[in-house]
């Protein structure tokens, strides 16, 4: 699962920044709980079905262009409310009991830090699901019979 | 049709080439060096130093001077015998065989002569009566001491560490004769046994004649002097009387230097976010891996700081502190502070902390660092050495001829000893291959999408 | 082997029958037993009559529209050509070429014609011409203006007709026949030129031995239909639809005497509706001829289909039928016919008539938004592009083609619903209740176009409604004719 981790890890510490040596402690949980798979897959799995509900079992032939743009928003509010979830769950909510203990000690700092993540996080994944649904659309709509004109 | 699968088929095997070399030179990261440990393994746990426990002393045994020219130190109430007496209560002795011995006499007849079997009896040893030997030879005691401290048996010696050398032109060469006589009796007794020397010194009023180790002469001063303790020892059970409260039982102490057989201590140790100046990434695998390592944007170099616990290590925390007792394998980097954490460090969970070691360099940061604690003689035994003993009456500090007594005991046990270092901590100062791995993992895969898509998008039927 | 069905539609019925036939043919009815051509022929003096050149009009658009189709299976699948087209091999398309003229009838009347004036009537030399003459024929009939036909005098016209059996167009009819190939007429036995057409094209069929071909000719298999009466017409004069019946029985009669009499023709059909009938507008001829659509011209069309698919059983003994309908009503439905005659024609003209509504009432909402009918999809394969984009539906072969035959075929249904009795089997629908087109066949779940779309959608890649040579149509008409299909056979809709 390291191997799995190790291709979402940077995505969120390298590309996005979102990564702190002070906290270390609440990014190697994370690591080593599978956060980071949940996050990746979030992003990858749920725009996925989304969207092949969008391309293949939405039979409407009216689709326009508008329909499609509130779909991606329908889908990014889910993945950004779902990550949002995994990432509370994955920080306030660990097994790691240094972890709990540095939340617990306010003068730490890490409780006040670690509250800027979920949304964070949240807001990534958001954005990564923009990216990855116009992706999936542009691969999708070659197969679609009926919402292949979508988005263009 | 034909070109374009074998397009894909080309694209995809090359992928995959990229990403087994990519596997298989992460591994190489992770691998030791045959000629290094790895700093990454687990501490192994020392069990010269970290493991105190489960040795008993059988049997403690004192051996005092009692040649004339520590009479002065009993005369009168003096702190040498506060200091002595209260080593012979010693609680962690309560339950002890205790033996106590004079020594003292010159070249092979140096001779032994029972005091008592207890405590009480050490009155007896601390008569001015009794110290009226002409000579000692320091090298024989050594030996009887050393001889005595076999197995789980400690002996103490209780001496003014001065070397008895007689009328000599050049008492330096004199000294340094008989240094190489000491050197060799310690290497003997060093032989196959695990024997810990401890130097405490202390000072104590001393009232009476002073005994010139140059020449016959002697001289009658009043005033404080240094006498020394020697302990010897398996060093498990040196180890255990070595605390705080130990040293506060001897009135007047002054300091302390330690000699062992070294076998290179694991302790744990792991770099922190903690003190750092530019930026770094640890490495999720392998520990005290520094990976995307940057100097400071604005030229204030690179600096980071590692957490360790010195708790089974056997020296004091002015020790551990010293900056100087450390040396960094890169000649770019030092040691530039060494401090006590009294804050908890939530990032380090497989180890209570005890000390941050902080390391910095100027220079490329980049290296495999290794950071050692060295075994050095401590300097208050240069300072304690005098070369002249002519102007006694104001020197209230120190011995002549201390430093070729520690020297000869310092160079027996750097000949046995393999490794000069107490302990070393290793790292991995990486720049920009880190979560290259990953990073290139995950543009793989989108590269494969992306091209997919563009194949997809102009293939045509 | 291919063989070839020539319709022989006579006067003003003939055109109407011919009419509804083609309307079952374009709706996706094919003759049986290899008859995989039809070659209609209208015999008609009345060259403005509003019949004929209504019926001409929609065999042209039905060529029109069918050359514009690559290899039709379902609506326009039957082939229809032209003598012309058969004898010279030639491929252009006129609809004159439907209609065999006649020779001498314009702007002239019947007295000139057979050249009245020019009779003697010198009663004393037993010359008197003229005077016999009158005998046979009334003023009136001598006056009559031979270009709006013969005004349901026979009499009249087996003169005038005769003419047509020597005529060029005649000839190449029979240059152009083959074994195999069959006869089919259309009369009505109460008007003028079918009555007096018909034996008169028999006779020629079976004992003319001066044209080419004659003995193929001769020993064909030949049906036809005659009308009795069938409808009135609201005032009587020269027309006087009173004598309509009168006229029937004497046809009849001879009939009876000398085509089924001497087995001149293998299978013929009767059909007729007594009593129950509209009025219509009077009228002599001319373009003010224009009967509304009867649904027993629709009864005419299913006999045709009925002939060439029982073509293997005629003998040689003139078979007679009749047609009826399970139901007395009024209002006729898919359900009061034949389950034969039902299972014949009510899945092609539903899937027709939903197809016509579609194209009027679902396409605009779709236009330009189904993905059916857009053809600047980008970055995708070529192929998925529709050619069904809103410069196809903007173009002039569209709306002067499909529309206008569509038009027709609307108004085809309508009248034969405004009809007495009333064939109107659909009920008028709009886009939320386009499937709900069936009487008596609510169907369940979703009934709007959409359903058709959805189907267009799927079925738009369909690389077997592709045109792989330039023929505008081809993707309109089977995407339709497909979709048509899917939709209706998903909510049982047909009945087959």
């Amino acid at each position: 699962m390291d191997f799995i981790s190790n291709i979402f890890a940077p995505i969120y510490e390298t590309w996005f920044q979102l990564s702190n040596n002070q906290f270390s402690l609440i990014f190697d949980t994370l690591f080593k709980d599978d956060g980071y798979i949940m996050f990746g897959l979030s992003f990858i799995i749920i725009p996925l079905i989304s969207w092949l509900l969008f391309y293949y079992v939405w039979k409407y032939p009216y689709g326009k262009l508008w329909h499609w743009l509130v779909w991606l928003l329908i889908t990014f509010i889910f993945v950004v409310g779902l990550t949002y979830g995994i990432a509370n769950n994955e920080i306030f909510v660990s097994d790691n009991q240094a972890l709990i203990d540095a939340l617990a000690d306010s003068e730490s700092g890490y409780e006040q830090f670690a509250k800027t993540l979920p949304l964070k996080y949240a807001l990534i994944n958001g954005i990564l699901t923009i990216g990855i649904s116009f992706i999936y659309s542009l691969i999708l709509k070659q197969f679609s019979k009926i919402q292949i004109h979508l988005p263009f | 049709m034909k070109y374009f699968w074998k397009l894909c088929a080309i694209f995809i095997l090359l992928g995959l080439t990229i990403l087994l070399g990519c596997s298989k030179r992460s591994e190489r990261f992770n691998e030791p060096k045959t000629e290094e440990k790895s700093s990454t393994e687990e501490p192994k746990k020392s069990n010269k130093v970290s493991d105190t426990s489960n040795i008993e002393i059988s049997k403690i045994v004192f051996f005092l001077e009692n040649s004339r020219s520590l009479q002065g130190y009993v005369n009168g109430d003096t702190d040498f015998k506060t200091s002595l007496t209260a080593l012979a209560h010693f609680p962690d002795f309560d339950n002890v065989e205790k033996t106590f011995y004079f020594i003292s006499g010159r070249d092979n007849n140096c001779k032994v002569d029972l005091i008592g079997n207890n405590s009480e009896t050490l009155e007896n040893g601390l008569i001015p009566g009794e110290y009226i030997e002409n000579y000692s030879n320091l090298t024989k005691m050594f030996e009887i001491a050393l001889d005595s401290s076999q197995n789980n048996n400690i002996s103490i010696l209780i001496t003014d560490g001065l070397y008895d050398v007689g009328e000599s032109d050049n008492p330096k060469n004199a000294l340094e004769k008989e240094v190489e006589k000491t050197q060799e009796a310690f290497r003997n007794k060093l032989n196959n046994k695990d024997i810990e020397t401890i130097i405490i010194k202390a000072y104590s009023n001393f009232n009476g004649r002073y005994c010139y180790a140059s020449t016959s002469r002697s001289e009658t001063i009043n005033q404080q002097r240094p006498y020394y303790i020697f302990l010897f020892g398996n060093s498990k059970l040196l180890n255990g009387l070595s605390k705080d409260s130990f040293y506060k039982k001897i009135k007047g102490f002054d300091n302390i230097a330690r000699f062992q057989i070294i076998d290179e201590s694991k302790i744990p140790f792991q770099a922190t976010s903690l003190n750092y100046l530019g930026n770094f990434k640890f490495d999720r695998s392998v520990k005290n891996k520094l990976n995307d390592v940057k100097p400071d944007r604005n030229g204030q170099g690179f600096q980071f700081s590692f957490a360790t616990n010195f708790s089974s290590l056997p020296y004091s925390d002015s020790y551990f502190e010293t900056t100087d007792n450390y040396s960094c394998s890169d000649d770019n980097y030092t040691v530039t502070s060494v401090t006590k954490i009294k804050k908890k460090v939530y990032e380090i969970t497989e180890f209570t902390p005890t000390h941050l070691i902080t390391v910095f360099t100027q220079k490329s940061p980049y290296c495999k660092l290794k950071v050692s604690l060295k075994n050095v003689v401590p300097i208050w035994i240069d300072n304690t050495n005098s070369d002249d003993e002519s102007n006694i009456e104001s020197n209230t500090t120190q011995t002549f001829g201390f430093k070729f007594l520690t020297n000869a005991i310092s160079d027996a046990y750097s000949y046995k000893n393999k490794e000069n270092n107490i302990t070393n901590f290793t790292f991995e100062i990486n720049g920009n291959n880190s979560s290259g791995n990953s990073i290139l993992i995950t543009f793989f895969i989108l590269g494969i999408l992306i091209f997919g898509i563009i194949l997809l998008i102009k293939y045509k039927s | 082997m291919a063989k070839k069905l020539y319709i022989f539609g006579i006067g003003g019925t003939g055109s109407r029958v011919l009419k509804a036939f083609t309307m079952l043919l374009a709706s996706g009815c094919k003759l049986k037993n290899d008859f995989d051509t039809v070659i209609p022929i209208i015999i008609d003096p009345d060259t403005s009559n509003g019949d004929l050149n209504r019926t001409k009009d929609i065999l042209r658009l039905y060529q029109e529209i069918r050359n514009q189709i690559q290899q039709p299976d379902d609506f326009y699948k039957q082939e229809i050509k032209t003598i012309n087209e058969l004898a010279n091999n030639s491929s252009g398309i006129n609809p004159e070429y439907f209609q065999f003229k006649l020779e001498g009838v314009e702007q002239s009347t019947f007295g000139q014609y057979i050249g009245f004036d020019s009779q003697s009537d010198d009663f004393k030399n037993s010359k008197d011409d003229k005077n016999f003459i009158r005998l046979l024929y009334s003023d009136s009939n001598l006056k009559s203006d031979l270009n709006v036909g013969f005004k349901g005098n026979p009499n009249m016209g087996s003169i005038v007709l005769n003419q047509f059996t020597d005529s060029g167009n005649f000839k190449k009819f029979a240059q152009t026949f083959n074994d195999g190939d069959a006869v089919f007429i259309i009369n009505s036995i109460f008007g003028g030129t079918g009555a007096a057409g018909f034996p008169l094209l028999l006779k020629n069929l079976r004992g003319n031995h001066q044209l080419p071909n004659h003995a193929k000719i001769k020993s064909s298999q030949i049906g036809g239909i005659t009308y009795l009466p069938y409808f009135a017409l609201n005032r009587q004069a020269e027309v006087n639809s009173g004598s309509f019946e009168e006229k029937a029985k004497i046809a009849l009669d001879y009939y009876n005497r000398t085509i089924i009499g001497k087995n001149q023709i293998n299978t013929l059909y009767f059909v007729g509706n007594k009593g129950n009938t509209k009025h219509f507008e009077y009228s002599v001829g001319g373009k003010e001829q224009k009967n509304d659509a009867h649904f027993l011209e629709l009864a005419g069309a299913l006999a045709i289909l009925d002939f060439t698919k029982n073509i293997d059983k005629t003998t040689n003994t003139t078979q007679i039928k009749e047609f009826g309908i399970e139901n007395t009503t009024e209002n006729i439905s898919f359900n009061d016919l034949n389950i034969e005659n039902n299972k014949e024609i009510s899945s092609p003209l539903t899937k027709f008539k939903l197809y016509t509504e579609y194209l009027k009432k679902g396409l605009p909402i779709s236009l330009n938004v189904s993905r059916w009918t857009k053809s600047n999809i980008k970055l995708v394969k070529e192929s998925k592009n529709s050619i069904l984009d809103e410069n196809y539906f903007n173009s002039s072969e569209y709306k002067i083609q499909i529309e206008a035959f569509n038009n027709h075929f609307e108004d085809w249904l309508k009248e034969m619903g405004e009809n007495k009795p009333a064939f109107n089997p659909y009920n008028i629908v709009d886009w939320d209740n386009a499937l709900n087109l069936l009487k008596g066949n609510e169907p369940k779940g979703n009934k709007t176009f959409k359903v058709l779309d959805i189907e267009n959608c799927k079925l738009i890649d369909d690389i077997s409604i592709k045109s792989s040579i330039e023929k505008k149509h081809t993707t309109l008409i089977k995407l339709f004719g497909k979709s048509t299909e899917n939709v209706l056979k998903k909510r049982n809709l047909l009945i087959r």
